[in-house]
Order: structure tokens, then C-alpha cells, then sequence
């Protein structure tokens, strides 16, 4: 706790009496305190694992084809996008996993459980594939084809490194039916802002990253793509969607926070914080904007150590994973 | 002004003696907000029953496989502040698992929302998982996002006897649970619980099978080269649910899941009249119900520590969840269980009035 105190939340069984603290603690980001040690229950290894590739010449087609599979009911264990200029990057690094370079999107899809029911479920798939425009289904034969057909997908971040000097990720949240409406909004910022977007998601969840490679230090062009990613992230918001699936509020987000609760609703976070740390000392400042807590002191005020102040901070705030650098008050007068 | 806060009033003899004289009812605050079937979500009022949650997800092939013991006519807002699970939980998940976001009243009147409406969303403190399980003491939950399934195109049951020495039956039990079998529920019943659901006289494994055709009918064949299989109609699970009707103890038991292996068959044993044990192995879950058929009339306190020590005895680490008590047993068997730091600045930061629901998670 950020008072010295340890405790323990939850239990090593599972479930407990009294309060979910330690669901509450669960994605707190550093604002309740910090996570000593962990218990997790595993799982045992699934009996069958199978990977697809599917490419498609068209964006629609392959978003279409991912409502399809999650209305058919089979959970895919990932069904993972990328779109045209996403696989281009890849192939043309040093990461290249044979995908398709004329696509304009692939799904790579994994399927794992008993063997019987995996095999039925992956003709299934091949057939929504097929059925939905798939130019080409291929099936890993076996694990080193698996681990060729995920490499792509993994190191597509790394590849964008070779287009510019920084890389500007998103995560965003939409209901899973509005994904070709959202992939056609984006392309049309993406065109009036004279940006590149580049889209590789979890688009079983619903779960977007587009991502921007660009030069930081180029204002103008700065401008632009966050202007853009400020955009496409009130999409997201506007179809129902959430701000983060991921990667967290912390201070990036914090903007968003009243596009998507209300007074009430921030102010119980805050709350719920000031139980976990009544003296702010635990990230404070992040997540829920300051002047969204209603019981807000000039103590804990005092012990910030941000570089912008809490009011103009929410409204100035450039969204988007650009990382933004914490300045410490100088601990010695001569330390300047 | 203090209020004991209710559903459809099915489950209220469970919890400690609320100290309150008016009731809030949710019963008329039902009915589906939003429901689009395409994103396998749903959000409805809190005072919905679970039937109505049923037949309307039934229509598109879908549903919520949430399966708490009690009626189905028991509320899904009832269900969540319960944190109330069942059979389906060792492969659904808690409730916990199956919320998305919920909208709730506060002990001063305020609306609050947490999480969302989609399937991941990590936006904010977890206000959802925090309602979820806190019987109605931080907020009235007033609705509720869920999660959905498709319902699966072939979901059968079936029952395997466990007659015989109880070496036997643990060792039919072992083969069963650590097969490569992927059960929707499996739940292992004492001879007074399974002769109460006509099933025979000896202790008795009820397991379901859910999914694709293929993977239904390879766990089927699979299973019956480890034991004799009696299909069952589905209407069983409901039956067994509610087996707690009318009963005044009910206490769950938690441990490490494949824990209770060791002892099922010492814990099946037990036939007594007005007792019925259900092991849950993969959930890690012993669930003990008294009181049924009012033979064993004796709910004190010694008797329920009795109890514990011998259903419980030998697994090890493990939660005791007291879910219903005979009204004058708790205070001595288990007074509160948010007594500590951090529970009573919960409490007070949402309700700080202490008008919701006092006294049933104790002081």
C-alpha cells in the first residue's frame, strides 16, 4: 500500500469472502500501490492448436468475415488483422513471414482445444473464409509453419521502425459489429490528414491498433497525426467503443475520461483511490482527471511533480502513445 | 433511512440479518436496454430474471451461461451483487467473468457507471468487479452489460454411478477428472443429493458436454470407456440447482481445484438424510447444503463447525463461504467478513450512511 503497509488481496484459492479488492486493484496502474507478489492459477496446455491465414483484397471482406466467425459462435483463440500497408512493412523487413504482399488485409486465426472439435471448428472457419471473398486459405502444417505465420504479426511494430524515426500506436475498444464501418472512418482520416495509417488489431475482441509511423521532430507533420489519431479515437468513443483494451488510461488518456463516464462515476474512482491512498502518493495524477475528485487537497496537490499543471493538462493532452517524459523537481538548488 | 435491498425476493433468506425494516424493491426495473446480437453482448435492467435473459438471447441461438443455485426467476442484478455462481462456473467463469459493466446507485444517491459495453476494456478503476459480489452494501445495481455465448449445437449429460468401495470411487473419480475431457459442468453428488434428483441410491457424477458435434460426441465415446454412461435431459442441472430450496445452511467450501481427489470419496460417503454435498473438481468447490428435508433439524453452530472440520478436513488451504445460516448462528460462527481496513473505507466511501443493506457482510 502506498502507506508501507502489506497486504494481501484476494486468496491463493480463488474466491473469498467480503469485498473484490482485489478485482478493484486489478488495472489501477500504479494508483492503488504496488503488486509485491502474485499468485495466477495456469491452465494445462491445450490438447490441439491449429493457425490459418486467410488474405483477402479487400479491407470489408475481411471484417466482414471476422463478424461472421464470432456470430457462428466458435471463440477463436486469436484472430488477429493486418491490413495492406501493415503487411507491406512487414515483408519488406526483416521479418518477412511469406505473407501475400497484394493483400489488402489478412486474418490470422488460431484455433485450440480437443482435437475433435478443433477440427471441425477449423473447416468451419476455412469455409467463412472461403464463403466471405478469402482470395487463399493455408493451413500451418505444423509448428515451425505457426511460428513463421505469427512472426509477421508480432514483430509488425518493430518492422514500421524502418518507415520513420517514431511510431505513434493506439488502443482503442469497438463493438465487433461496427469494425468495416470503423476501418472505412479511419482510412478517411487518415486521407484528409495526409497521414498513413497502418492497421494490425485484435479484431476478435474488437480491439484496435492503428498505428502511424512519422517524424517526431517535424511539427507540422506532429500536428497532423495527432490530430488524426484524436479523430479516430473519438470514432471509437462514438461507436460505442471504450478508450483503452489494453494499454491503460495513465496520463495519455486521461482527456478521454469524461467522453466516456460521467461527474459521478469519476468521482467514485476517485474515491475508491483515496480508500487504497488518501495521500496521493501513488501515481497521483494519473487515470482519473484531478478535478473530476470532488475532495481534491492542496496536500496531496503539493506532491505533484508534473510538468504541466492538472487543469490544462486535460485539455492540452495529445492522445496517442507518444511518450512524454516526467521532470523531477531538481532535488539540489546547484542540480540545473 | 436504512433499506434492505431486493430483487424478485428469491434468495433472501441468504446473508446475515439485514438491519432494516424497508425493502427497495428491483422487481419492476426489468427489461432489455440493448441487445445486439452480432457483438454477443446484452445489457438489461437489474431487476430481469434470468428466464427473461434466457428465452430472449434463445431466440438468437445465444446465451448467458450463468447457472446460479436458486430459481431461475431470481434476478440477474441479485445474481451479480451475490457474486452467485453454479454448475457452468468452472467452464464460464465467475460472474465476475461475465460482466462487462454495470450501472449501480450509490449510498448517496449518485449514479455511477463502471466498465463498458465491449468485450475488453481496461478504461478506469474496476468500479464492475467491485459491485460484483458486495451484496448490495456499496450500491443498488440498477444494470448490467454481460457477456454471451452462442449455445452450442450439441450439449448432453450425463449421469455415472459411483458404487462400489470408496477405493473405487476414487478411483473412477481420478479417471474422469484428470482425462483429457473438457466438461461444460461436472458435479460430483452424495446419495441423499442424488436420490433427491432420481438418481439412484449411491453417490453419483453428473457431467455435461458442450460444443461442436465432433468434439461432443469424441468426449462421449472417450468417457464411456472409463464408465457406464445414463443420458439425462438438461432439466437436471435446474433440478439441482435447486436442491437449496427450504434448506438453512448453506456453506461453500473453496480449495485448490483437484484438491478435493483425495477426499471425494471420504466426503461422498456421507449419507444423511437432510445433507447434500456437491464437489465441483474443477472449480476447487465443495458446496454443503443442510436442512432440506428438515429431518436433521440440528443448524447450531457446533453442528455446522462439525461439519466443515469433516468435508473440509485434510484439502489443506481453503475459504469457508458462508452463504445462508440459521439467523442466530452467525454472530458466533462468522460475525463479518469486512471488518478489515480497506473494506470499511470501501464501505464508507460509497455508502457512507451505512443505509444499504446493513449487516449482511457484517460490520
Amino acid at each position: 500500500m502506498p502507506n508501507g503497509e502489506v497486504v494481501e488481496l484476494g486468496s491463493k484459492v480463488g474466491e473469498r469472502n467480503g469485498y473484490d479488492l482485489r478485482g478493484a486493484f486489478i488495472g489501477s496502474e500504479g494508483c492503488f500501490g504496488l503488486a509485491l507478489d502474485i499468485t495466477v492459477r495456469l491452465m494445462p496446455k491445450p490438447q490441439t492448436v491449429r493457425t490459418l491465414l486467410a488474405d483477402f483484397m479487400s479491407v470489408d471482406k475481411a471484417a466482414h468475415v471476422t463478424s461472421a466467425i464470432i456470430a457462428s459462435g466458435i471463440v477463436p483463440a486469436a484472430l488477429e488483422f493486418m491490413d495492406g500497408p501493415t503487411i507491406r512493412v512487414v515483408e519488406d523487413s526483416i521479418y518477412a513471414a511469406g505473407y501475400p504482399r497484394d493483400a489488402e488485409a489478412i486474418l490470422l486465426i488460431e484455433l485450440d482445444g480437443l482435437e475433435a472439435g478443433v477440427s471441425a471448428d477449423l473447416e468451419a472457419v476455412r469455409r467463412i473464409c472461403i464463403d466471405g471473398g478469402a482470395r487463399n486459405v493455408k493451413i500451418a502444417r505444423d509448428d515451425a509453419e505457426r511460428m513463421k505465420l505469427w512472426q509477421g504479426r508480432k514483430k509488425a511494430f518493430g518492422a514500421m521502425g524502418r518507415l520513420a524515426p517514431h511510431l505513434i500506436v493506439q488502443d482503442a475498444v469497438i463493438p465487433r459489429t461496427r469494425l468495416p464501418e470503423i476501418l472505412d472512418t479511419i482510412r478517411e482520416i487518415s486521407e484528409k490528414y495526409g497521414v498513413v495509417v497502418c492497421n494490425v488489431f485484435h479484431a476478435g475482441d474488437g480491439n484496435l491498433h492503428p498505428n502511424i509511423a512519422y517524424s517526431a521532430d517535424d511539427p507540422a507533420e506532429s500536428e497532423r497525426v495527432h490530430k488524426a489519431m484524436i479523430e479516430i479515437m473519438q470514432a471509437c468513443i462514438d461507436a460505442g467503443g471504450s478508450i483503452t483494451g489494453e494499454h491503460g488510461v495513465g496520463l495519455d488518456k486521461m482527456g478521454y475520461m469524461e467522453s466516456i463516464f460521467s461527474e459521478s462515476s469519476l468521482n467514485a474512482m476517485c474515491e475508491l483511490r483515496g480508500v487504497f491512498d488518501p495521500e496521493r502518493r501513488s501515481n497521483p495524477g494519473k487515470v482519473v482527471p484531478l478535478h473530476a475528485c470532488k475532495e481534491w487537497n492542496s496536500v496531496a496537490r503539493s506532491r505533484l511533480r508534473m510538468t504541466t499543471s492538472p487543469p490544462a493538462h486535460a485539455d492540452d493532452d495529445l492522445p496517442g502513445a507518444t511518450a512524454r517524459p516526467l521532470e523531477a523537481e531538481p532535488t539540489h538548488p546547484s542540480a540545473e | 433511512m436504512p433499506l434492505r435491498i431486493a430483487g424478485r425476493s428469491a434468495w433472501l433468506d441468504a446473508g446475515r440479518p439485514v438491519r432494516a425494516v424497508k425493502s427497495l424493491s428491483l422487481r419492476d426495473d426489468s427489461g432489455i436496454v440493448g441487445y445486439v446480437p452480432g457483438d454477443l453482448t446484452l445489457t438489461v435492467r437489474a431487476g430481469t430474471p434470468l428466464s427473461e435473459i434466457a428465452r430472449a438471447t434463445q431466440e438468437h441461438e445465444q446465451w448467458l451461461p450463468l447457472d446460479p443455485y436458486g430459481s431461475n426467476e431470481g434476478t440477474i442484478g441479485a445474481t451479480i451483487a451475490t457474486g452467485s455462481a453454479g454448475p457452468l462456473a468452472s467452464s464460464f467463469g465467475l460472474p465476475r467473468d461475465l460482466l462487462l459493466g454495470l450501472e449501480f446507485v450509490n449510498g448517496r444517491g449518485e449514479v455511477v457507471r463502471g466498465g463498458g459495453k465491449v468485450v475488453k476494456n481496461v478504461a478506469g478503476f474496476d468500479l464492475s468487479r467491485l459491485l460484483t459480489g458486495s451484496w448490495g452494501t456499496l450500491g443498488v445495481i440498477t444494470e448490467v452489460t454481460l457477456r454471451l455465448y452462442a449455445l452450442p449445437s450439441a450439449d448432453r449429460t450425463f449421469a455415472i454411478a459411483l458404487s462400489g468401495s470408496e477405493k473405487d470411487i476414487a478411483s473412477l473419480v481420478r479417471a474422469i477428472v484428470v482425462s483429457p475431457l473438457t466438461p461444460y459442468a461436472l458435479q460430483l453428488l452424495n446419495p441423499p443429493a442424488a436420490r433427491s434428483l432420481g438418481l439412484g441410491e449411491h453417490s453419483v457424477c453428473l457431467i455435461r458436454f458442450g460444443g461442436n458435434d465432433a468434439v461432443v460426441r469424441s468426449q462421449v465415446n472417450a468417457l464411456s470407456h472409463i464408465a457406464r454412461l445414463e443420458e439425462e435431459e438438461s432439466a437436471i442441472w435446474t433440478r439441482l440447482r435447486q436442491l437449496d430450496g427450504g434448506a438453512h445452511t448453506t456453506i461453500r467450501i473453496v480449495s485448490m481445484p483437484l484438491r478435493f481427489l483425495a477426499t471425494s470419496a471420504r466426503i461422498l460417503a456421507d449419507d444423511i438424510p437432510g445433507i447434500y454435498t456437491c464437489i465441483d473438481p474443477h472449480r476447487g468447490v465443495l458446496r454443503i447444503v443442510v436442512g432440506t428435508g428438515g429431518e436433521n433439524g440440528d443448524g447450531g453452530a457446533a453442528a455446522i463447525g462439525e461439519s466443515i472440520d469433516f468435508h473440509g478436513g485434510g484439502i489443506g488451504s481453503s475459504e469457508v463461504i458462508f452463504e445462508k445460516l440459521p439467523p442466530e448462528v452467525w454472530s458466533s460462527v462468522s460475525p463479518s467478513v469486512v471488518s478489515d481496513g480497506l473494506s470499511q473505507g470501501v464501505k464508507r466511501a460509497f455508502d457512507p450512511h451505512n443505509i444499504l443493506n446493513p449487516g449482511i457482510l457484517g460490520d
